[in-house]
């Protein structure tokens, strides 16, 4: 069997393509790369928020509990059930008889 | 090495690599554990590369070539890396796809023909790149890639015979 020229073998030599590299192997060094679906984000995901206003936020919300604190503090009207029974009769009577102005004389 | 130039060379020669590891070792995940460990040994260890002595891209082919071989030795404890009687059988033109039946005659060839073969024929590195990533000299290199060309006209010579017959008998997988 007469084998293949340098040009032939060059030519079928050309047809055996080996894949490119799989992107896990980039996600390996660069995480950052890793493509998540969109709901995945809500559970892994972070927010980059500026310092001034995170501070801001902060003092707003320390404020509202600050004020919510002192309302919920606010003494309020003791509202007692009253019972027929609680009423009892005087158990000694203080007459304090007071005249009036047009009585004096 | 800083973190923006890793980046650049990640990029740059990942696919190489891979490609490499995956037509030496002939599986993708053997194929994507050797292309993660030469770069992170360029990660931890980059003063292994000296830019004096040659080009990063050879470097970087060598690693992943150490690589599989240790993974070929640990499978062929026994068997020599350069068979210099190695017998080129010729393939059978009515087994599969050109490109299966080429990719199974590269994979037949000893270790050391079959790496030259690959960073010659398909990286397209040079006679002194590749004798510097296979720390070897170039008549070596250049006589390993004689060889390789040798069987490998002999192994796929019934892929003549067979598109003589038959022109569209044999697609690609391209």
């Amino acid at each position: 069997m007469e084998p293949l020229s340098e040009k032939e073998l060059g030519e079928l030599l050309k047809k055996w393509q080996a894949p490119a590299a799989p992107p896990g192997l980039e996600e390996k060094f660069f995480p950052e790369t890793r493509r998540l679906p969109w709901w995945r984000w809500l559970f892994s995901g972070s927010v980059r928020v500026p310092v001034p206003v995170c501070v801001i936020a902060l003092v707003i919300l320390l404020v509202s509990v600050f004020a919510t604190t002192r309302t919920s503090q606010a003494p309020e009207p003791s509202l007692r059930e009253v019972k027929f029974s609680d009423f009892q009769p005087v158990k000694q009577l203080q007459p304090r008889i007071i005249r009036g102005a047009y009585e004096g004389n | 090495m800083t973190d923006p130039e890793f980046r650049a060379a990640f990029h740059e020669h990942k696919d190489a690599i891979y490609r490499f590891a995956w037509r030496m070792t002939n599986s993708a995940a053997a194929a994507e554990d050797v292309a993660q460990d030469v770069f992170l040994s360029l990660l931890r260890r980059p003063d292994g590369f000296d830019h004096t002595r040659g080009q990063l891209r050879s470097f970087l082919f060598g690693v992943a070539r150490n690589l599989a071989l240790k993974r070929w030795r640990e499978e062929n404890r026994w068997a020599p890396l350069e068979e210099e009687r190695f017998i080129a059988e010729p393939v059978d033109a009515a087994r599969g796809e050109t490109a299966e039946i080429v990719g199974a005659a590269v994979r037949a060839l000893p270790p050391l023909q079959r790496e030259a073969l690959v960073l010659a024929e398909y990286e397209g590195l040079s006679l002194d790149e590749i004798a510097h990533a296979v720390e070897s000299e170039v008549g070596a290199v250049k006589a390993r890639l004689h060889r390789a060309r040798e069987n490998l006209r002999r192994m796929l010579a019934p892929l003549k015979e067979s598109d003589k017959r038959s022109p569209a008998s044999h697609g690609t997988t391209e």
